[in-house]
């Protein structure tokens, strides 16, 4: 007796391969199904074991691993998995793993190779990918960089002196094994410091030391050191932030090699990173409103790589922080060094690492107590003209609200900003606050970073304990709702263009954002990405355990979605945007997106009762 | 025999007591599905074969509503089989105009449809053997009681486990004291809302073979969460 399952085939028919089945055969395919549940963290699939079935992730997600243990892809829901064991003996080549609480439909392996028989285009996906999974398990260039382990760029041991041994003698190792740093370890194998190229150039030679000199006296101590478990475009960012060029790689305690930027630069070039390389030796404003045109180009591979959204939004934000720094930086050369001590800020969506493309400028100056404006007020006054101007030809637009340095009311001397901050925090005004929650997302970007630091704490350690100032911002948070209606159906907004649509920023990720910034706030967090916010709020127990996940699921959900309709109009040659029309989607993007709206309507729901019930 | 098995929520103390004096039977079916036995009473529940059973019902009200459609599934620990599920529409006999429509259930759909009696050789074909699971007892028990005595006067009851009040004594056992204190109500229990707790996807439509199915992969969801395969059948059941 063949059941009709319709619940299961529609669960199918909207993936590849199984869009390309006739209805009948995805029907029968469906009553052939075995369902089977695992929690996050357990094996699906250990190496070698036989293997009977094609898995297809209903729900959840898995993490696919090569022979070496070594992360290899990770698929999220609509994915299948096992093919290559199926092809290849019947026995498990790609181990699996459940990275979230899971459910599989198992496909038994006659009726898989029947339909690649019988079926091309169903084959035809198998083949494809099997060609590409083996080429990608073998090559490790055509890997994009979220999964690539770093490990994968160590190519050798590392070149390992003790603190005693000379210059010159660390200098021939390190020309004799054409690497570009040698490890100081102490006699029990720790860590000490490295020496690289440039440190001999510049410790060595251009003061004349003595060659006979202990490396000691000269290797870099103060190191960044990354676990061998980190990826790729980790150490990128730590490389870019920190602008380091050499990133010791640890297996606890041991040194596993090092990696440089150069090794990296040869791994990926042609992306973000050499973009920001560029941004940062560039000479002229002209030459960097030059470079932004490749924004969208870069943006683009980023998406397409199926980078995460929270990678998506770390890299443009180091992109348009270095356009800021760089900016800042060729404007001084043409006014002159500063008078007093200035740091440029960042705010919004580039200080939480959430920057997409299609965000204005938003920034302003914190500058020394010692400044006055009847002397110093002109410079910083042609300076943020300059700034400002300069970075809306980079593709930053001039802010609409004004948050932006070349406003005067957002130069502020250090006491001031402590004071504005004071002010909104103990005399919260709704309706003032409305425009300024934005400077609660602060980063710094050039001068004096400490003193942004300093702010954030100020503001943490302030905003915690203000009852009617977390009430005035949650009740601001509440103001963006959803586009829900009653019956969970969505509720559109004519756009531009005459299309019924929704915009996703405005009704989706900016509403969500705001949620999480006062839970930030309320619990004392100096962090700005709401990803990382939600990370330390779950550390208190102002929500249930399972709600960061709801959210931060919501969150990464409508940042890649975001993120892809913008690569779309991109490579569509379209205005990026940020609207959205849900009859583009798949019904099961179309189900997903409600769910992450429906997570958000329950979070404001939990955010009036929390902060606002007395007021 | 016992009055007390016509009472409402009744089941036997002993189960294998009550499945001897069945076993007797002089109803072919319902003594080879007694005959089969609850052997998996003694088994630990990841050893167990488990059958998922649903039924959709004219209204809650055993005594005047009718079993409008049956779906199961088999399934264990590891997998829930497909290939073995079945479902039922049922014709009911005469419907009252209220009833026209149930879970999308047409009049036409089951005036065609067989009449209970009919498929009850493999109904119970089907369950013989196998522990049966369901999301909230008292349906299938009372629905099936009734049944029972209505087609053979004689009482049909089986040991059951119930994903609803298991994830109730699972929550209960697992809240913190104080709210048990403070009698903090537990969350909803009800399939969908229960499903999502352990992040299974929602089914759009449901009738009585989905749910029975969404009701397997809820028990292997349970079973990891709260470690419950190395327990007992006999511990779980009701």
């Amino acid at each position: 007796m063949s059941i009709e399952l319709p619940d299961i085939e529609r669960a199918m028919t909207d993936h590849e391969p199984f869009c390309w089945l006739p209805a009948d055969a995805l029907s029968d395919m469906a009553s052939s199904i075995e369902v089977s549940y695992k929690q996050a963290g357990e094996v699906v699939l250990a190496l070698n074991e036989p293997i009977h079935h094609l898995y297809f992730v209903r729900s959840g997600e898995v993490e696919i691993f090569r022979r070496d243990g070594s992360l290899y892809n990770r698929l999220p829901a609509g994915h299948v998995f096992g093919q290559m064991g199926l092809l290849m003996n019947a026995k498990v080549r790609f181990p699996a793993t459940t990275r979230k609480d899971s459910l599989f439909y198992l496909i038994p392996i006659q009726l898989f190779m029947d339909y690649c028989e019988k079926y091309s285009e169903f084959g035809d996906f198998f083949e494809v990918n099997e060609h590409s999974i083996l080429e990608q398990a073998i090559q490790v260039g055509k890997d994009d960089m979220t999964t690539v382990p770093v490990t994968e760029l160590i190519t050798s041991e590392p070149l390992v002196v003790t603190p005693d041994t000379t210059v010159a003698e660390c200098a021939i190792r390190i020309s004799e094994n054409y690497i570009a740093a040698a490890v100081v370890q102490d006699k029990h194998g720790i860590l000490l410091g490295i020496v690289t190229d440039s440190d001999l150039r510049a410790r060595v030679i251009a003061k004349s030391l003595p060659y006979d000199t202990p490396v000691d006296d000269i290797m870099s101590t103060e190191l960044l050191v990354m676990d061998q478990h980190a990826y790729l475009h980790e150490v990128m960012l730590v490389m870019l932030r920190n602008n380091t060029h050499h990133v010791p790689i640890m297996d606890d305690h041991r040194v596993l090699g090092v990696v440089s930027l150069l090794d990296v630069v040869a791994h990926e070039s042609q992306n973000s990173l050499l973009l920001v390389r560029s941004i940062l030796s560039s000479e002229s404003i002209d030459s960097l409103a030059q470079l932004s045109k490749q924004l969208p180009s870069v943006y683009e591979r980023l998406v397409n790589e199926h980078a995460t959204s929270h990678m998506i939004g770390s890299a443009m934000s180091v992109i348009g922080t270095s356009f800021m720094q760089q900016m800042a930086k060729l404007v001084e050369d043409e006014l002159g060094p500063p008078p007093v001590p200035y740091c440029l800020i960042a705010l919004g969506s580039l200080a939480r690492d959430e920057q997409l493309l299609v965000t204005d400028q938003d920034n302003a100056l914190i500058l020394s107590d010692d400044y006055h404006e009847a002397i110093h007020g002109a410079y910083f006054e042609q300076f943020s003209n300059m700034l400002c101007e300069g970075l809306d030809r980079c593709g930053y637009p001039l802010c609409e609200g004004l948050i932006m340095a070349s406003n005067p009311k957002w130069r502020m001397r250090r006491s001031e900003w402590r004071d504005q901050f004071t002010d909104w925090i103990e005399n919260p005004d709704p309706k003032a606050l409305l425009n300024a929650s934005i400077f609660f997302d602060l980063v710094a970007v050039h001068g004096k970073k400490l003193w942004a630091k300093e702010l954030q704490k100020f503001i943490a350690t302030k905003a915690k304990n203000s009852k009617p100032f977390l009430a005035s911002l949650a009740r601001n948070a509440l103001k963006r709702t959803p586009p829900l209606g009653v019956f969970k159906n969505f509720v559109l907004e004519e756009d531009g263009r005459q299309q019924k649509s929704l915009n996703i920023k405005r009704r989706g990720t900016a509403p969500l954002t705001d949620i999480i910034r006062v839970h930030a706030l309320a619990t004392g967090s100096i962090l700005q990405n709401s990803f990382e916010r939600l990370d330390d709020i779950s550390k208190t127990k102002l929500l249930p355990n399972e709600k960061y996940d709801e959210l931060a699921n919501a969150l990464e959900l409508l940042y890649s979605m975001r993120a892809r309709e913008q690569m779309l109009a991109i490579r569509e040659k379209r205005e990026p945007n940020n609207n959205i029309a849900p009859d583009t989607l798949s019904l099961t993007r179309q189900r997903s997106l409600k769910e992450a709206f429906n997570v958000i309507t329950q979070a404001q729901r939990f955010l009036k009762y929390r902060y606002t019930a007395n007021g | 025999m016992d009055n007390r098995l016509k009472e409402r929520g009744y089941a036997p103390k002993v189960w294998a007591e009550f499945q001897q004096s069945m076993s007797g039977s002089r109803q072919q079916d319902l003594k080879r599905f007694y005959q089969a036995g609850f052997g998996y009473m003694d088994e630990k529940l990841n050893d167990a074969p488990c059958l998922a059973i649903d039924i959709e019902t004219t209204g809650l009200n055993p005594e005047q509503d009718k079993i409008v459609s049956v779906g199961l599934v088999e399934f264990d620990s590891a997998r829930v089989y497909l290939p073995t599920a079945k479902y039922w529409l049922v014709n009911p006999g005469e419907l009252s105009d209220t009833s026209i429509v149930v879970h999308g259930i047409t009049h036409s759909d089951v005036s065609s449809a067989p009449t209970i009696d009919s498929i009850m050789p493999e109904l119970l074909d089907a369950m013989a053997g196998r522990l049966c699971v369901v999301h909230y007892r008292a349906m299938e028990r009372e629905f099936f009681r009734k049944l029972g005595f209505a087609l053979w006067s004689q009482p049909w009851l089986f040991p059951v486990i119930d994903t609803f009040a298991l994830e109730a004594s699972c929550l209960t056992h697992s809240q913190r004291w104080f709210n048990r204190l403070l009698g903090k109500p537990l969350p909803s229990l009800r399939l969908p809302d229960t499903r999502l707790r352990y992040h299974l996807p929602e089914y759009e439509n449901h009738n009585a073979l989905v749910d029975a199915i969404a009701t397997a992969e809820l028990l292997q969801a349970q079973m990891q969460k709260w470690r419950l395969g190395d327990r007992c059948v006999k511990e779980l059941c009701q």
